[in-house]
């Protein structure tokens, strides 16, 4: 977590001192008088938590390089330090309204132990900033900009709350937690939720480290994943012993979006899926034969197995020739309550 | 067109992600999330040439529909090329068979050609 320090002040000594703070305590950035130009490679890297400027007085100067900083990062908070006693109420509600969303006064200078409180402010708890909905779209993309990944948690009104993983110009993965009531909105929608929210909507940019894996998911298409549960971890939301199969099985899922602490309706499932099985079979002209059973069910067992798929419950082969054949395999078979799948009757292959 | 093809097929909603391969097991493009490795996919590719070899010139295999616990795979020969397709269970067997069938008529232009 860096923070990007821009010292508008004309003290250079007290400017140098400040700067050396925040190199030593977050390894950040710092510069002195700069231009637009300076600060905007520093703007988007996403290591950068916060932007602090210091300065004596709220002045034009301080309030054009807000306006610069909500233009080219609008995710990113502003955290206003001064000397104690600068700032009117008037003030601070201007300072505000011009993306500041911190205000950090300090007696004659600013301290390690300071800036270090801005920090663990800034990583722990994050500086919320307000965001509009149309505005979140854009947060979304100058995110999905940058090369490394990003997490963040977005906020409404109403209390709900979604996570957003964004790797490489993508969205990876979305979750959403409705806070007063609401249903779970379903996979597909949750992206085209969060840009169209009206009103307010906080968001804080997370800087822990992300779950390893990346899907590469088209927006367009909606075609959200619903990895695993809470982000909670700090080794990733899958836990620390999260297996290749538990990823597997939420990606088979897609679609179904559970809320924060709840483990994925499983009841039912096996008994639904079994039907919807069945259902597609119906098409086929007939069980498979035993003897192409029997050499065809441990080859698919395997690829099932390598990915990650789980156990064979159906087989349906379509021949050179059109002809269409089934076998009913295990749980859905005796689901059936009666024989178990048909595929074992004694039959032409 | 192929690959324009065939992203298209794996880019429908229910989709998790294809492999299409020749039948000597020559990965020609894949299209899956990062947590399929690269050692996995050759594994279930040389699966599934051990699948479309059962029954070889005895009425062979053209489509294989594989229903797991966690999803579905679908496996189809199109002339010298052999496709993967993973989904999620409720995707509609017929969109696939859509998306098989454009990838065939792709395929089948660009061997005319």
């Amino acid at each position: 977590m860096k923070l990007l320090h821009i010292d508008l002040a004309n003290d250079f000594a007290f400017g140098r001192r400040l700067a050396l703070l925040v190199a030593k305590c977050s390894r950040g950035v710092s510069l002195q008088r700069a231009t637009l130009a300076d600060y905007i490679p520093s703007l988007r890297d996403t290591h950068v938590g916060a932007a602090l400027i210091n300065n004596d007085e709220y002045n034009e100067t301080l309030i054009n390089v807000c306006r610069s900083i909500i233009r080219q990062a609008p995710h990113l908070p502003i955290i206003f330090s001064h000397s104690r006693g600068v700032l009117g109420e008037t003030q601070r509600e201007t300072a505000r309204q011009h993306g500041v969303v911190r205000i950090f006064p300090y007696e004659y200078y600013l301290s390690e132990t300071d800036v270090r409180k801005i920090l663990k402010e800034v990583i722990q708890h994050g500086v919320r900033k307000t965001l509009s909905g149309a505005a979140l779209g854009q947060v979304l993309r100058v995110l999905s900009g940058n090369k490394e990944s990003a997490r963040l948690s977005v906020e409404n009104a109403a209390g709900d709350r979604a996570w957003v993983y964004l790797a490489q110009g993508s969205i990876c993965h979305a979750q959403l937690n409705p806070g007063t009531g609401g249903d779970s909105v379903a996979g597909h929608d949750v992206i085209r939720q969060l840009v169209s929210w009206e009103g307010e909507v906080s968001s804080m940019l997370l800087p822990r480290p992300l779950f390893p894996a990346r899907c590469n998911i088209d927006i367009s298409n909606g075609a959200l994943f619903d990895l695993l549960g809470p982000p909670t971890n700090e080794r990733g939301p899958f836990g620390g012993d999260s297996s290749f199969h538990q990823q597997l099985s939420g990606i088979a899922q897609t679609g179904t979006f559970h809320t924060v602490g709840s483990d994925p309706a499983r009841s039912g499932h096996g008994a639904s899926l079994a039907s919807k099985i069945k259902e597609v079979l119906k098409q086929s002209q007939g069980p498979m034969g035993p003897a192409l059973q029997r050499e065809l069910l441990p080859k698919v067992a395997a690829i099932g197995s390598s990915l990650g798929l789980g156990e064979v419950l159906a087989l349906e082969i379509q021949g050179d020739l059109g002809t269409r054949f089934h076998a009913v395999i295990g749980a859905i078979g005796t689901d059936d309550r009666g024989s178990k799948g048909s595929g074992r009757k004694k039959n032409d292959d | 067109m192929i690959e324009k093809a065939f992203l298209e097929l794996t880019r429908l909603e229910g989709v998790i992600g294809g492999v299409l391969f020749t039948q000597k097991g020559e990965i020609l493009l894949m299209q899956l999330p990062s947590i399929f490795s690269f050692d996995i996919v050759m594994e279930a590719v040389q699966g599934s040439l051990d699948v479309f070899s059962v029954g070889e010139g005895e009425g062979a295999i053209s489509h294989l529909t594989a229903h797991y616990e966690f999803g579905r795979l679908h496996l189809k020969k199109m002339g010298n090329v052999r496709a993967l397709l993973i989904t999620i269970q409720s995707l509609e067997c017929d969109l696939v068979e859509i998306g098989f069938n454009l990838l065939a008529a792709c395929l089948n232009d660009a061997t005319e050609s």
